[in-house]
């Protein structure tokens, strides 16, 4: 016989365990004691193979919760309006009014500025004082934002990319993240534009926001990819060194936390 | 299932607790560790949500929630050697000779779980897959087939070879030797 070939009794024996034998076969092999010697080997195998020891609970509830949250925020990305990954959304409309003017001080600054330290050397002279620098008037509380935005730039309270935040390793330290960035925005008013229109409002979702994937035409600095038409983005955070973005779905009120490469919603948390 | 896949979170959530102690004894047997065992049993677990849009009832669920269990289970193998661990014996005992296996080979208890690991880790995964999944997932032949993407005659000489080699490695006298009679049996 060779190496290759097994032999016919073992065969039958693990068909016999398994009742996988027609009747005629079966009542062969129950007929042969060497065939039901192997069988009863066969099964002492078996039962040692099924038992293994049961996962540790810790192992248990992390898997069950891993796939729970994985859930969580496939639903929630579900709820979101359908949109591409990648189409930028015009988070909030301010007031247009507000948009402008706001950027027609920024731009008024930044030249007043530059013709002061051109003509005395360091003297500011600043004339429209209520005009705070736009970078300073920024709501989001992301110490980790990059530099300010070059001066010529219109002012924008979002970043257009993730630049990488605060490292967030659990749904726990998303939503303490989020409760810290709302106490920020409550204390950090916009101030008023020298443009004088009502632009104290703080920033806020209207209803009238388009949908995503019909993205609204508008300053570019305002748009952010990834973000739902009712997504709130709150900041840039870092997940297991991934850039992301912290946002809240104001529909439901969870908080998320947004893969910046490719918009994953990495996981979500109750408010 | 039904309500899981509509969006039941508490049914979701039965749904899991009821298959996962299932998901990781096949995955614990195929991949040898516990460590890469719970890996795999999780990963398996984020699978079924991610796909239980998908599962259209053509098999049973159980037979789709092993097919994930044993992916994740090879997946978890393939990251243990990309990180370059030794994955024990480069001979497949299965390959070995077992023409004597009808007449000579006698268990009458294991009481080495780690041999049992050893002969496990022996076994390829041709021969491992299947055998793995008629003992500890007690699925049929044909369920296996359809997990695996076998023909079930296939099935049937695999898991006889597997069990073959198994069993000669194991009726040695070192293997065959009850460590800890008195060891109680796994609680159902």
């Amino acid at each position: 016989m060779s190496h290759d070939e097994l032999p016919l009794r073992a065969e039958v024996a693990s068909a016999y365990l398994d009742g996988e034998l027609e009747p005629d076969e079966r009542a062969a092999a129950a007929a042969d004691p060497e065939t039901m010697a192997l069988v009863d080997s066969l099964s002492v195998l078996r039962n040692a193979l099924a038992d293994v020891d049961p996962a540790a609970v810790s192992s248990r509830t992390t898997a069950i919760a891993a796939a729970l949250a994985e859930f969580d925020a496939r639903r929630d990305t579900d709820v979101a309006v359908p949109a591409p990954v990648r189409a930028p959304v015009t988070l909030f409309r301010r007031h247009e009014r507000n948009r402008f003017a706001l950027g027609a001080a920024a731009a008024a600054v930044v030249l007043i500025v530059a013709l002061a330290v051109v003509n005395s050397g360091g003297r500011s002279d600043l004339e429209s004082s209520s005009a705070t620098p736009p970078a300073e008037s920024a709501q989001s509380p992301d110490s980790s934002r990059k530099a300010a935005p070059a001066a010529t730039e219109a002012p924008s309270i979002l970043a257009t990319e993730a630049a990488g935040g605060p490292e967030i390793d659990s749904p726990e330290a998303l939503r303490q993240y989020a409760a810290a960035t709302s106490a920020m925005d409550a204390t950090t008013a916009m101030p008023a534009t020298a443009g004088g229109s009502s632009a104290t409002t703080p920033l806020v979702p209207t209803t009238t926001i388009a949908a995503a994937g019909t993205a609204t035409p508008g300053p570019t600095t305002d748009s952010l990819p990834c973000m739902a038409s009712n997504d709130l983005f709150l900041g840039d955070i870092t997940v297991v060194g991934e850039p992301a973005y912290a946002a809240r779905d104001l529909t439901t009120g969870k908080i998320k936390a947004i893969a910046a490469a490719d918009c994953r919603v990495l996981f979500t948390v109750a408010p | 299932m039904t309500a899981a896949q509509g969006g039941d979170r508490g049914a979701l959530d039965q749904l899991l607790r009821r298959h996962y102690d299932r998901v990781h004894a096949v995955c614990r047997r195929i991949t040898g560790q516990e460590a890469d065992a719970a890996d795999a049993a999780q990963d398996a677990m984020i699978a079924i949500v991610r796909n239980l849009d998908h599962f259209d009832g053509r098999s049973s669920f159980g037979t789709w929630v092993y097919r994930i269990a044993t992916n994740c289970s090879l997946d978890e193998l393939r990251r243990r050697k990309r990180r370059g661990v030794v994955m024990g014996g480069e001979d497949d005992i299965a390959h070995s000779d077992l023409a004597d296996v009808g007449s000579t080979v006698r268990i009458e208890a294991i009481g080495d779980h780690l041999a049992l690991d050893a002969a496990l880790r022996s076994l390829s995964d041709e021969y491992r897959l299947p055998v793995v999944l008629r003992d500890v997932a007690d699925l049929d032949y044909a369920e296996i087939a359809a997990v695996l993407d076998l023909p079930p005659g296939t099935v049937r000489s695999r898991i006889a070879r597997g069990r073959a080699a198994l069993a000669k490695a194991l009726s040695s006298p070192a293997g065959n030797q009850p460590t800890n009679p008195e060891r109680p049996s796994r609680a159902t």
